[in-house]
């Protein structure tokens, strides 16, 4: 108790200390907190809804209508204990009157959904889907297709070749994926409508779904294996290499595997930039803990010199710095409240809209650890200075400094030799450094566990100490030629930069957090300009306004001749052929034990491919290893495979190198290729781009659609061109890029949003441990302020001082962080963006000129009250 | 015998000027009850050598004896016992904690011992105990009335008393007073003085004072020299 007592004792007394402390630790975990807090939240959400999302407890999809076979195996397989739903689904053109629009059918049979279910405006039952002869959609839909007021309901619609009546409009529907970002909105219509739409085409790409719902005390894991499995084994039978069945089977577990994904990627980099603010926080908590150290080791010294045991001391600080911690945790955990219910309006679109936010127990125990140990694994650099307190450093009327230079270092009678190496005098040195490994050991692990990812993790990590490593460097730099500006006559100039150059640890603790903190603020923006700028206007490419899916072999004449006299030039008319890949090198690509050391994530999800021919690569292309396809024509009679170029992140993925010979299957044949050349798509063109591009001759009888690109139409006349084009050709869909590039951009900015959201609380973390790190360094200055009052200096020049130290310091950190910044956001872009980087120089300048500011200004707040201060106290003080 | 100095040395290394030796050879003995000086210019060693005896720093050889247990032999576990059952140590600057009062100050010795009793490293006091303990030694100081009052609401001549007291309050077999009258004016420093001297007295305490004040060192029974590191 007597300790316990002691260690409160001190906290209440610095009081100051304390609170900063706690404030300091708090900013920097609060963040931490809110991203673990809402990625638990979201995954909650999806657990709870898993199944209302899925509307199933199985799912069978495929991209070519089900056979009669298929459904009797699942059938057989799953047993008589279940319901099914069945679902066709596709893109295509609505027309209401002369506005057109893409939108996504779901044509839905009477059972669907088999979990969750729709509201309508009107009184309209599921049922009724099917029933009715019509069609179902949000009032949103039919409105952006010019479908208003009091006529809209049984307001005729064109969908292929039939003309359908609105019949009711839907408030909430079943299908939901993640995010409210679609390519287009969704229209419902019953199975039986599908007759005779003229939609289902061949080539048309279209989603076909079997749904099953079972009993709840079914195992439906298990129902899945076997499924997958006989569906392989038919498959098997059918195909000469052993290939993927044309049928995925899934189940609410898949799906949460794959929205788990993309949860993790919000929550990922949300986090490891709560990580930074995290550092940030620690850094200043350190420093904290420092100055709170160097007043406390003459009490330590008195009390051991009393007869406390070094363990009791131990205990004593450790003990302060864990109640801290908890203190700290407890506070971010209310601050983090707070923070969370950002999230939800930051996200807004990206996440489901009525996802509760909640701070689960394992968040909260984890908070706690944190603060707990996060503060002793912090501050452990500062701690084993309590290990050299020596209590006699208190006989011979000392007052301070109770290890070092201060007193000599005992020698014990013997004798050490030129070339001996002084471990004794090491040992403190080795042990110091030690005492980083554990704060750096926590960071590495936070950064993984925080990105999910080792390598993300790791990467991140790596940046991140190198960064440090490097600013540290430019600090040291920096504050030691401080030396030659304190030469100069001017009084405030002088002492400020003397300061500067004489403190240079303290100066380099707040330039590296300063800097940190810049850094990341100015890092995201870069990277996310560069990539902004890339999508709006690609440097040498022209984006189109249209991309048009879905042209029919025997429409491709026509349609050409039918825009030569329209608006706008038609280009890159592609041939489009779907098939599968059987084999690479004689090797089934779909087998079970795949070839280690090659990638084959793609694998197991993707079943068909598109495949296509060029005579000419499009300006978006480019071939990075081998040679371009050759011009001759493939004779469909040789047994020379034909020439194969494949895109590069495609061939990453798969697994497939130049040299590789491909095995086919095109329409039923089977076919092999060699791959000649990997190629590099610069898919932000928005043309037509595909993974794999075959020889001439290959594909030329095959059956095909075509896909095309539109540009050059003025703004004016495009939704006029859409409207000609689908009435003319009502199959063809027309995809508004122009829209796609908004919806985008739109996505970007929310992600970025949500970056520099942490980005600022990383920055609030850097502000405190400024104030925090000037505060102390004003009141160590104290009798320096005091003495230059004396002296005669006016308070003006003692502001000035304290202005041109942290403006100093500010402004460097900044610059430093901006230009660390250009080359990191450069690195970045080039490793994941393709070299998508641009400089603003705007930007740059507003963040270097407002950390200054920002700096100053903390700065001066911090030292007010010493530089309030009587220099009375300086007489008191000696 | 209650203190026994056997042929003691201590050397500093240091960079510019090599090996430093501070005390060479040091031998004497000091008798229950007995008040000693020791003396000499700055530099001859004198700090350095209460150091050793108050188990602060070990020597590089020789044996110190304090109630027959052997300092030198003892690890930094068995010191801060020892000092917290047998040492007082007065201070030139005090050294009180800042954040406890003039009472808190004084029973912490007591306290700390009270630590090691519930460890079983010795007999400790109870809460009572201590109380009445360090009232009586408040009064014996001339406190009672500033008992709550923390260090920096107290005058140096004050403080230095609390410091005296929080020596006294564990009954130590050896009290040791480095300069306890150099940080105090000429008479706040003869009122302290004469106060360590009567509690050393009423007491029976066996002192060491080490100072460089001749009129301190003469109220001493036995006054030691040192020079150069050497006892004359």
């Amino acid at each position: 108790m007597l300790w316990i007592r002691l260690a409160l004792g001190e906290l209440i007394k610095n009081k100051g200390f304390s609170l900063f402390f706690i404030v300091n630790l708090a900013i920097g975990l609060a963040g931490f907190i809110a991203i673990q807090s809402f990625g638990y939240s979201l995954n909650r959400h999806l657990d709870e809804n898993l199944k209302e999302i899925l509307t199933a407890d199985l799912v069978l999809s495929s991209n070519t209508p089900m056979t009669e076979e298929d459904l009797v195996l699942a059938d057989n397989v799953l047993g008589p204990d279940k319901t099914g739903s069945r679902l066709v689904s596709f893109y295509t053109m609505a027309r209401a009157g002369e506005q057109a629009r893409l939108v996504r059918v779901m044509a839905v049979d009477g059972f669907y959904p088999l979990y969750g279910g729709f509201t309508f405006e009107g009184s309209s039952q599921k049922t009724d889907i099917q029933k009715t002869p019509g069609l179902f959609m949000a009032r949103d839909t039919a409105q952006a297709m010019g479908i208003s007021g009091s006529q809209d309901l049984n307001h005729s619609l064109n969908l292929g070749n039939k003309t359908f009546h609105i019949q009711d409009f839907i408030k909430d529907d079943p299908d939901k994926s993640l995010t409210s970002f679609e390519l287009a909105p969704k229209i419902y219509m019953g199975m039986s409508q599908l007759e005779g739409i003229g939609l289902l085409r061949p080539g048309s790409r279209v989603w076909y779904m079997q749904y099953y719902r079972f009993s709840l005390e079914t195992n439906v894991p298990g129902l899945i294996q076997k499924l997958k499995q006989a569906f392989y084994d038919q498959s098997g039978q059918l195909d000469q290499y052993q290939g993927q069945p044309r049928i995925n089977v899934y189940g609410t577990r898949d799906v949460t595997q794959r929205l788990g994904r993309v949860t993790r990627h919000f929550t990922g980099y949300m986090g490891l930039v709560s990580i930074v603010a995290l550092f940030l926080a620690g850094i200043a908590t350190a420093y904290l803990f420092r100055g709170f150290l160097n007043q406390k080791l003459t009490e330590i010294a008195i009390l051991m010199s009393i007869g406390a045991r070094q363990r009791e001391i131990y205990f004593l600080t450790s003990f302060q710095l864990i109640l801290l911690g908890t203190l700290a945790s407890i506070l971010a955990l209310g601050i983090s409240l707070f923070l969370v219910h950002a999230f939800p309006i930051i996200f807004k679109g990206l996440i489901p809209s009525n996802i509760q936010i909640v701070t689960d127990p394992v968040t909260i125990v984890l908070a706690l650890g944190m603060g707990m140990t996060g503060s002793l694994i912090f501050c452990l650099p500062v701690f084993v200075r309590i290990f050299r307190v020596k209590p006699l450093a208190l006989l011979g009327g000392a007052q301070g400094a109770f290890w070092g230079k201060s007193r000599p270092i005992p020698f014990h009678g013997r004798f050490h030799g030129p070339g001996h190496i002084p471990w004794k005098k090491m040992g403190p040195w080795l042990g110091h450094a030690a005492s980083f490994l554990p704060g750096l050991a926590a960071f590495f692990l936070a950064s993984v566990l925080v990105a999910g990812s080792a390598r993300t993790g790791i990467l991140f990590a790596i940046g991140f100490v190198l960064a440090m490593i490097v600013l540290s460097c430019l600090g040291w730099l920096i504050f030691s030629s401080c030396r030659f500006l304190s030469l100069t006559r001017y009084l405030a100039g002088k002492i400020a930069f003397q300061n500067l150059f004489r403190n240079k640890w303290p100066s380099m603790s707040c330039f590296v957090t300063i800097a940190m903190g810049v850094f990341l603020i100015s890092l995201i923006p870069q990277v996310q300009r560069g990539l902004q700028t890339e999508i709006m206007r690609p440097k040498g490419l022209k984006i189109p306004v249209f991309f048009l899916v879905d042209i029919q072999d025997e429409q491709k004449s026509p349609f050409m001749e039918f825009m030569e006299h329209q608006d706008g030039n038609l280009s890159n008319i592609s041939p489009m052929v779907r098939g599968r890949i059987l084999s690479v090198n004689q090797k089934p690509f779909y087998g079970k034990n795949p070839e280690p050391g090659r990638g084959h994530q793609g694998r197991g999800r993707r079943l068909e491919f598109n495949f296509s021919h060029r005579q000419t690569l499009d300006v978006s292309e480019s071939i990075v290893q081998g040679r371009p396809l050759s011009g001759t024509v493939w004779d469909f009679e040789t047994s020379v495979p034909f020439e194969v170029s494949v895109e590069k992140s495609f061939a990453l993925g798969m697994g497939i190198s130049l040299g590789d010979l491909i095995g086919f299957d095109i329409q039923g044949i089977p076919l092999e290729g060699r791959v000649v050349n990997i190629r590099k798509v610069r898919w932000n063109s928005f043309q037509p781009n595909f993974f794999l591009l075959f020889q001439d001759g290959v594909l030329n009888h095959a059956p095909k659609t075509f896909l095309a690109s539109v540009s050059n139409v003025p703004r004016d006349k495009r939704q006029g061109l859409k409207n000609k084009i689908v009435k003319a050709f009502p199959n063809i869909s027309v995809v508004d890029v122009t829209q796609m590039v908004s919806t985008l951009l739109e996505i970007m900015d929310r992600i970025s949003l949500s970056v520099r959201f942490m980005a600022l609380l990383a920055i609030a973390a850097g502000l405190v441990s400024i104030f925090s790190i000037a505060r102390h360094e004003a009141r160590k200055n104290e009798n320096q302020v005091n003495l230059l009052k004396v002296l005669g200096a006016d308070f003006k020049t003692i502001q000035i001082i304290t202005l041109l130290e942290f403006g100093f310091i500010g402004f460097f950190a900044a610059l430093s962080a901006v230009l660390l910044s250009f080359g990191f956001s450069r690195a970045v872009s080039g490793y994941f963006f393709d070299n998508l980087w641009q400089f603003d120089p705007g930007y740059s300048l507003a963040i270097i000129f407002l950390a200054t500011g920002i700096c100053m200004g903390t700065a001066l707040m911090a030292s007010r009250k010493v530089l309030k201060s009587k220099p009375i106290k300086l007489l008191a003080n000696s | 015998m209650i203190l026994e100095i056997k042929d003691i040395c201590k050397s500093f290394h240091q960079t510019e000027s090599g090996i430093l030796e501070v005390l060479k050879h040091i031998n004497f003995g000091i008798k229950a009850g007995e008040t000693n000086a020791i003396t000499g210019h700055s530099g001859s060693g004198k700090t350095t050598l209460l150091s050793l005896i108050a188990g602060l720093d070990s020597p590089d050889s020789g044996e110190i004896l304090l109630d027959g247990e052997n300092l030198s032999a003892m690890n930094q576990g068995q010191l801060s016992v020892c000092r917290a059952r047998k040492i007082g140590i007065v201070f030139q600057q005090f050294h009180l904690m800042p954040h406890l009062s003039a009472r808190e100050n004084i029973s912490l010795p007591l306290e700390i011992l009270n630590q090691g009793r519930r460890k079983g490293l010795h007999q400790g006091r109870s809460k009572d105990h201590i109380q009445d303990q360090t009232s009586a030694m408040l009064e014996n100081v001339g406190l009672g009335l500033r008992q709550n009052h923390l260090p920096g609401q107290l005058s140096r001549g004050e403080c230095q008393r609390v410091a005296i007291a929080r020596a006294l309050i564990i009954r130590p077999a050896l009290l040791l007073a480095d300069e306890p009258t150099g940080n105090l004016d000429m008479d706040t420093g003869e009122k302290v003085a004469q106060l360590l001297f009567d509690l050393v007295e009423k007491e029976n305490k066996t002192l060491i004072l080490v100072t460089h004040n001749p009129d301190l060192a003469n109220q001493c029974q036995k006054i030691r020299r040192l020079e150069r590191g050497t006892l004359l």
